[in-house]
């Protein structure tokens, strides 16, 4: 793994063992054939998913709560940058790489699975939204359906960074994108307020989309409490969703496969832009695999059921979410265990002023703070409940959207697809 | 100078990123500003290792025990994976023709290497997982070591 090699996550996990593989892939393929014969013939899932509110927040009282998190937001952006402009190149020094990687791209995200949608509560390009609200003229339509290009674009560039640039934690590269997401967001929160960071903030669309299984929603100050996964029925189909999936799970897939021996020693030897070179080409390599597996698998579904819907394969991506998340734990659960513990130690003294904030600067990280059985039955866990996760809500779509819909054979693909993508994730986890 | 000395030890101690040698007496004169276990994450300079042991790599104690041999940038025989049990006692030597420094991942074992005179990482397998052995300059990966 490439950022392995520059400091940031210095403990790999071990591979899986065998056997594990076996019962994991052996439930994947049970669940995902009884869910086919077994399973409900009419679409239930979009019925559950208005939850019940639980409480109503005052808007007093919200404004006050998204003033302290989205101050804390600007905060945690602020540094980040000011930390790759200023503080020393170095990944024990600097925050800015472990701020990026680890809160931004790990914490945040899979942190929003649980709790629901932590980015919009805390992003601070939320609050310049609010705060032009009354200068922008041209309110856009939120019931339009923006497209999710921009944001697939971005995420890609930002895997690209982080898995095939030679340097992702390096200062200036960071600096650089810091300053790009900063300027993108901020202008489009200015132009399109609130929906266009909801469809163009990349990290906003990723945790968005994550946070869609959560127990927890926001309504207009209404604290919503639903069931796990049922949310993924109410996420809207829109132009480029299944672009924003694919890339990220292309990228994840190509972080696993960087980390087995085969990878390792192909780049060996290979520095600087050489290496950059090859691990382009792995990722774009990889992105491309699951992409034709994806449209693949969707072209033979809409043929088999004479469906000329245009965003077809965007409506299945939904299925893809939670197998995203599962590999999202899997590859980054301990990841986030143990740098999160190393940011909390920079984070007591960011800019090496020697400051101690939080009592943390001279804590070390206790690799030992859960055990590899715990990890790797969390790995396991997230790989199964992500694939039958996806089984469930692709049958759900499919007897919304199929013309087809008795027709087991229009949806045979997709779960074949599913199938296939869990054993991907298992073999790399396997090959570690 | 011939046959001991050809693995010489140059320091089997542990440094914060890499950032300086670190012998015993050293060690001795900086704990009053170290915690207990400390060990290479905080902002110090320095800081003692729970893992290094000081133990010469023909030791019959060693469990585990690989040599590599680094050439024009390149590891000899390639990229090897070293595997050992919780609790064996570990010793990696590392030659290289370039002046640099050794580092193991996650243990955070730094020695420095000169030319001719091999670096010698000891430590007992305490953390479990891959943890990888780079030359810290040229960010040249040697090694995994898994342990479990």
């Amino acid at each position: 793994m490439t950022l392995l090699a520059h400091g940031i996550g210095a403990r790999g996990d071990l591979p899986l063992s065998v056997g594990t593989l076996a019962v994991v892939a052996g439930a994947a393929l049970f669940v995902s054939f009884a869910a086919l014969l077994a399973g409900w013939k009419e679409p239930r899932l979009a019925g559950i998913a208005k939850g019940r509110s639980v409480f109503t927040v005052s808007s007093g009282a919200a404004l006050l709560v998204t003033t302290i998190t989205r101050i804390a937001g600007a905060l945690a952006v602020g540094v980040s940058l000011w930390s790759a402009l200023f503080v020393v190149d170095s990944t024990v020094e600097n925050i800015a790489p472990r701020m990026v990687y680890v809160l931004f791209w790990i914490v945040i995200p899979l942190s929003s699975v649980i709790f629901g949608d932590l980015w919009r509560l805390f992003s601070p390009f939320e609050a310049i939204a609010a705060l032009t609200k009354k200068f922008r003229h041209a309110q856009p339509d939120p019931k339009k359906s923006q497209s999710l290009y921009g944001a697939a674009f971005f995420l890609l560039l930002f895997l690209w960074l982080e898995l095939s640039f030679h340097r992702p934690a390096g200062r200036t590269p960071l600096a650089i994108m810091l300053i790009v997401w900063i300027g993108w967001c901020s202008q489009g929160a200015v132009r399109g307020g609130t929906t266009w960071l909801g469809n163009n903030d990349p990290l906003a669309v990723l945790t968005r989309l994550m946070s869609s299984v959560s127990c927890f929603t926001v309504r207009k100050n209404r604290l919503v409490v639903r069931r796990p996964i049922v949310g993924l029925a109410e996420v809207p189909t829109q132009r480029g969703l299944a672009a924003v999936v694919l890339v990220v799970l292309g990228g994840t897939s190509f972080d696993g496969l960087s980390r087995t021996d085969w990878w390792t020693s192909l780049i060996s030897g290979k520095m600087d832009w050489t290496r950059t070179l090859v691990n382009t080409l792995g990722l774009l390599f990889v992105t491309a695999l699951i992409i034709s597996l994806f449209l693949g698998a969707v072209r033979l579904m809409q043929r088999k059921d004479e469906n000329s819907d245009p965003m077809f394969e965007d409506g299945f991506a939904v299925s893809l979410i939670p197998v995203l998340i599962g590999y999202g734990v899997a590859h980054y659960f301990s990841m986030a265990i143990f740098e999160g513990q190393f940011l909390l130690i920079q984070a007591s003294d960011p800019f090496g002023f020697g400051w101690d904030l939080f009592g943390t600067r001279t804590s070390y990280v206790n690799y030992r703070i859960v055990s590899s059985t715990t990890i790797a039955a969390v790995q396991a866990s997230g790989i199964i409940a992500g694939h039958i996760a996806g089984v469930v809500v692709g049958h759900d779509r499919a007897l919304e959207s199929l013309r087809k819909r008795e027709s087991l054979a229009a949806q045979l693909p997709l779960v074949v697809l599913l199938v296939a993508l869990t054993m991907i994730a298992l073999l790399l986890l396997v090959e570690a | 100078m011939r046959l001991g000395a050809a693995k010489l030890v140059l320091a089997v101690a542990i440094l914060a990123a890499c950032s300086g040698n670190n012998l015993d007496t050293e060690e001795l004169s900086h704990t009053s500003q170290e915690s207990e276990s400390g060990h290479s994450h905080s902002h110090d300079d320095t800081a003692a290792s729970d893992y290094s042991l000081d133990v010469p790599f023909d030791s019959e104690s060693i469990d585990v025990k690989s040599s590599f041999q680094i050439e024009q940038g390149k590891v000899v025989g390639g990229i090897q994976r070293v595997r050992a049990q919780m609790g064996e006692v570990v010793a990696l030597a590392v030659e290289s023709d370039t002046p640099e420094i050794l580092h193991l991942h996650g243990y955070d074992l730094v020695a420095t290497i000169e030319p001719g005179i091999s670096a010698v990482l000891v430590f007992e397998a305490s953390i479990p997982g891959i943890f990888e052995m780079e030359l810290e300059n040229a960010g040249l990966l040697i090694a995994k070591v898994e342990i479990r």
